[in-house]
């Protein structure tokens, strides 16, 4: 994983969170809490489902976040604050359906409610992989509520096997939060998130599946290529 | 960037250089000028040379006894001169007048500008020494020779209206744990008033007097009650009730006979997170009425028990004898609703809705519930005004819907405390309204609808108009009895602070805050701040 500056420092912790919880995006980022042993299942066991769906609830009723940090492969050093020709992106997380699941039962067991059927089997479903691109807008104008819209070209390229489009795209947002702007003002921006979903299906014969690496790129609004690296094979 | 900075120190330069010239003028000025009392212009129904607080009058009904612009003439008004501040930052204020001199705030600055000119006569910067929090500030009040304001970084100063220069500074809140103070204080009695904000933050609002002398504090009223103080018990988890919001940020109403102190008190915090704070919460979204003397409560209403929009009760509200004789307060909300309250029995006597209302109870989810006001809805720092010929209520208002998503709400002192989000709806789906009331009834009397918020504030005058401005910019001369528009000139930025009436050597003028009104939530409320003045 990327470095993740932000792990070492508590406030910027519950910053981020708050930032990230006020998405309601799956971004808390409590490194206490044990997370599962790690090995990446592409599709899970009904058994595997039902061990996330309680893990999702004991994460609500613990009220500590939803943790992400080790599936976080790309972040700012301070996402409060903004510099002079910085990117549009956040933060970028990898979710595998076992994280997926466990946060639509954290959603749901959130408000005293299980997930639904339709959002389970969204979350579960086999060899796939999403994506999660937290991002700002570069202005505060009108027209940059429709920022999410302008990020382009993402791409996994995955290690001895070839390059994958995204099937589907979902957005969260934008609403609205401070940005400190080279620690000399308070700005306005617009910050949401869009989360990319890739077929791992023509994966299935490859042993390897579950030490999957990769890289996954995408373009922001003003031509930022980010491309970052993840490599699956610590991660549930 | 190197160019524009350089720029910008040169016209500082040329700035500081004509206000030392001007306050000549100024200091002269004051020889001749008599002093103006808020307190005189408290009582006297005739304000049209002064304008000594957020909204002209102790009563704020924002009504102006001057008919030189009238109904028949409005369309010939003409932009007479613009002051530009070259700052970027929120402009909110409520411009303040006397002697023909205009005073007006930005987050740091106070200036002092020729009424009938626009030419600048001083500027006294103020230097935060703590964190600022946000990024407004909503004005002065004037007393006899001397202008209040108060700063982000929670500091309550006053200022010599001559010059400028600091008479007493004191520090009666922390802006570290996200308290600040952005309202137009009042004066009375020789005491100054003044609330803190912060509930996004998680602020614990209240209400203080101090003595305009040299700046002690007299008195403090606790707008989140807790232990003993009555109305704790409507936070069902007491420990929620020190985080729990209940600032107040505009400004405040008074009646000098009754001794009545009315503070717009907004919402509880987390502001979207209910059920971490069940109850009432008390004395959020409410309209507080204090003893003036001694801070002591005297009664309340509350507009939204239990809020989990952010349904402020953002303006302060007005104090209005109609055409039937009925003694009403009237205010508006952020919930989209104007209010007419008895003054003697506290009782509701009409609520209107002048904003599209949609599950206006509906609580967050995780998935999102679409309401309408959204966030930044209904009427917010600029309340109702009465147009006494005319016996209405005119208010402005913003449409902006949209959905509110539950998170997890967690405190970090001076970090936002929401327990959610809001995601609007797309800003080009926004609009504004201005409604009239018939004071008596509530009931609408006429409804224009504006392309953008309607946040200014709102002055009738005896000449028939109205005048308000919106967020495209637009500034506006209504006729007060029929809502037709007389008059429409587009500034160059947006318009959301004070609108005043005045008069100066016997010509009526009209000054205007113009620019970014706000980088906290309206996207496209752009423009440097400038002071715009028309005339005929």
């Amino acid at each position: 994983m990327a470095g993740c500056q932000w792990c070492i420092d508590d406030l910027h912790f519950f910053a981020l969170r708050n930032r990230w919880h006020a998405l309601g995006t799956a971004v808390g980022l409590t490194i206490a809490l044990a997370l599962p042993a790690a090995a990446f299942e592409p599709k899970l066991t009904s058994g595997e489902i039902q061990n996330a769906e309680q893990a999702g609830i004991a994460l609500a009723r613990a009220h500590q976040g939803f943790p992400v940090a080790r599936y976080t492969i790309f972040s700012t050093p301070n996402a409060l604050t903004l510099e002079q020709g910085q990117g549009s992106v956040d933060a970028i997380a990898v979710s595998t359906p076992y994280q997926r699941v466990l946060y639509e039962s954290y959603l749901a067991a959130f408000q005293g409610a299980a997930p639904s059927a339709e959002a389970l089997r969204r979350a579960a479903e086999p060899f796939t992989l999403d994506f999660i691109v937290i991002a700002h807008s570069s202005g505060e104008d009108a027209n940059e509520q429709q920022f999410l819209t302008r990020f382009s070209n993402p791409i996994v390229k995955i290690q001895g096997d070839g390059t994958r489009r995204a099937v589907s795209k979902t957005s969260f947002g934008p609403t609205i939060d401070f940005f400190n702007f080279e620690n000399k003002k308070r700005v306005l921006r617009w910050i949401g998130y869009d989360t990319y979903r890739f077929d791992l299906h023509s994966m299935r014969g490859i042993v390897s599946i579950a030490r999957l690496k990769g890289t996954f790129t995408i373009s922001d609004p003003l031509g930022h290529r980010y491309a970052e690296r993840f490599d699956l094979s610590g991660l549930k | 960037m190197r160019n524009s900075v350089r720029t910008n120190v040169f016209a500082s330069v040329l700035i500081f250089s004509s206000a030392a010239i001007v306050c000549l003028s100024a200091c002269s000025q004051k020889q001749t000028a008599p002093a103006v009392r808020a307190s005189s212009a408290a009582t006297a129904v005739d304000t049209a040379d002064h304008w000594t607080m957020f909204n002209g009058t102790y009563a704020a009904d924002r009504w102006q006894n001057l008919n030189q612009i009238n109904t028949a003439n409005a369309k010939n008004l003409k932009e007479m001169c613009r002051f530009p501040t070259s700052e970027s930052g929120a402009f909110q204020a409520g411009p303040v007048v006397a002697n023909g001199i205009v005073y007006v705030t930005t987050l740091n600055n106070t200036y002092a500008i020729d009424g009938t000119n626009c030419k600048l006569v001083w500027k006294s910067t103020y230097r935060p020494v703590k964190p600022l929090p946000f990024n407004t500030n909503r004005g002065v009040a004037l007393d006899d020779g001397t202008l209040y304001r108060d700063t982000q970084d929670c500091h309550l100063i006053a200022l010599a209206a001559a010059d400028g220069k600091m008479l007493w500074n004191v520090n009666p809140c922390d802006s570290s744990k996200g308290e600040f103070l952005s309202s137009a204080p009042i004066v009375w009695n020789n005491m100054v008033y003044v609330g803190i904000a912060g509930a996004d933050w998680g602020a614990r609002g209240r209400m203080m007097a101090f003595d305009t002398s040299d700046g002690h504090q007299i008195w403090s009223f606790d707008l989140i009650p807790i232990g003993n103080e009555a109305g704790s018990s409507s936070w069902g988890k007491a420990s929620t009730a020190a985080t729990g919001g209940g600032s107040t940020w505009t400004t405040y109403t008074l009646d000098p006979q009754t001794g009545e102190l009315f503070v717009p008190v907004g919402n509880p915090a987390p502001d979207f997170s209910g059920d971490y704070r069940p109850g009432a919460n008390l004395y959020t979204c409410s309209l507080v009425v204090l003893d003036a003397k001694t801070g002591q409560l005297k009664w309340y209403y509350q507009l939204v028990p239990h809020d989990v929009h952010d349904y402020d009760l953002g303006a302060a509200p007005m104090l209005i004898t109609t055409l039937a004789a009925k003694h009403l307060v009237v205010f508006g909300g952020k919930n989209g609703y104007v209010y007419a309250i008895d003054r003697a029995t506290h009782a509701l006597v009409y609520k209107t809705a002048v904003d599209t209302i949609q599950n206006p109870t509906a609580a967050a989810t995780v998935k999102g519930v679409h309401v309408c006001p959204g966030w930044v809805g209904g009427v917010e720092w600029n309340g109702p005004a009465y147009a006494r010929d005319s016996n209405e209520v005119i208010v402005g208002s913003n449409e902006w819907c949209g959905n509110y998503v539950l998170g997890e709400a967690r405190y970090v002192a001076g970090k936002f405390f929401l327990g959610g989000s809001f995601v609007p709806d797309p800003y080009t789906q926004s609009h504004g309204w201005v409604t009239a009331l018939n004071a008596d009834t509530g009931k609408i009397a006429w409804q224009d609808k504006t392309p953008a918020a309607v946040l200014a504030g709102v002055s009738p005058t005896s000449g028939g108009v109205t005048f308000t401005g919106d967020m495209g910019g637009l500034f506006y001369a209504f006729d007060s009895k029929s809502g037709k528009i007389l008059y429409r000139h587009k500034t160059a930025g947006a318009m959301a602070g004070g609108v005043v009436a005045y008069r100066r050597n016997g010509k009526e003028y009209v000054v205007a805050d113009d620019g970014n009104v706000s980088r906290s939530v309206w996207p496209g409320a752009s423009g440097a701040s400038t002071i715009y003045i028309f005339s005929l």
